[in-house]
């Protein structure tokens, strides 16, 4: 095992930093959480402790908080793709998803705009709970089908895993971490990052999209070797 | 995106991994379909989907 706890030796009592893991995500991006999980399960095989921080990359801020049509009208829209095609990928994406454990539930997906969905990351972050927040939104849009556009639909999904409803309707009304999603926007163009998601793992190495669980452990465990190099 | 809208980075990373994985631009979410339907068949085959 690698960078956990304590190693012990006769002279020395060395502990192991955490590998800082920098991950460029948004909600309704279906590699995203194919990507979450094939980094979870890196973390697991691996046993090398993380520190992971999210950070917000809007893939579509033009989108309406109502847009009234489905992920696959909406993608069929905006590329002019034939709907039979976009059908054709989303079912390749769901398919993935659903070898992880992940069912994606495209019938009834809201499409919606994610800016406050960003903003109540940032919030949870603020109270150290963005982890949490981040699985709770994902599975609520693809999985529950909950719409993380609206102000009042986020301060349920919040108050759902134990938050403060009426803080968290105040702080995305109030647009309180607007500026902390455009900071983070700010980081994602400087490092030249395209898509997502995207991780910066040790600040040194650029791991784009959801890549297979065992090049994420192979970054980790390089990152470690480097170390005790 | 082409190469005149391309922002320039300014903060260097050592890219690593596979560049054909799925990952998703602005409104699109992409995937080399031979690979993908590769994975999706070590699936089936593996008795998993």
């Amino acid at each position: 095992m690698h960078g956990v706890g304590v190693t012990v030796n006769e002279t020395a009592v060395v502990v192991n930093e955490p590998v800082k893991v920098d991950i460029w995500s948004d909600v309704q991006c279906p590699w995203c959480y194919i990507g979450k999980r094939r980094f979870e399960a890196a973390i697991e095989s691996s046993g090398i402790a993380v520190d992971i921080e999210y950070h917000s990359f809007e893939l579509a801020p033009d989108t309406p908080v109502e847009y009234e049509g489905t992920p696959t009208q909406f993608l069929s829209e905006r590329k002019e793709l034939a709907m039979p095609q976009v059908e054709e990928m989303l079912t390749r994406v769901t398919d993935i998803a659903t070898s992880l454990g992940l069912d994606y539930d495209y019938e009834h997906i809201h499409q919606t705009n994610t800016v406050k969905a960003h903003e109540l990351l940032h919030y949870a972050k603020a109270h150290g709970r963005q982890l949490e927040m981040k699985e709770r939104l994902l599975d609520a849009y693809f999985v529950k089908t909950e719409h993380v556009g609206r102000i009042e639909d986020l301060a349920d999904i919040a108050a759902s895993i134990g938050f403060d409803r009426d803080e968290v309707v105040s702080a995305l009304e109030s647009s309180e971490y607007l500026p902390a999603v455009k900071a983070d926007m700010e980081v994602a163009m400087q490092y030249g990052i395209q898509g997502v998601p995207f991780f910066v793992i040790d600040n040194k190495y650029g791991v784009s999209g959801a890549q297979e669980s065992e090049t994420f452990a192979n970054v980790l465990t390089q990152v470690l070797t480097e170390r005790d190099a | 995106m082409d190469a005149a809208t391309k922002p320039t980075p300014t903060f260097a990373l050592q890219q690593v991994g596979d560049p054909n994985v799925g990952v998703c631009e602005g409104d699109a979410c992409l995937v080399d379909d031979h690979r993908s339907q590769a994975l999706v068949n070590r699936q089936i085959d593996e008795g998993l989907v």
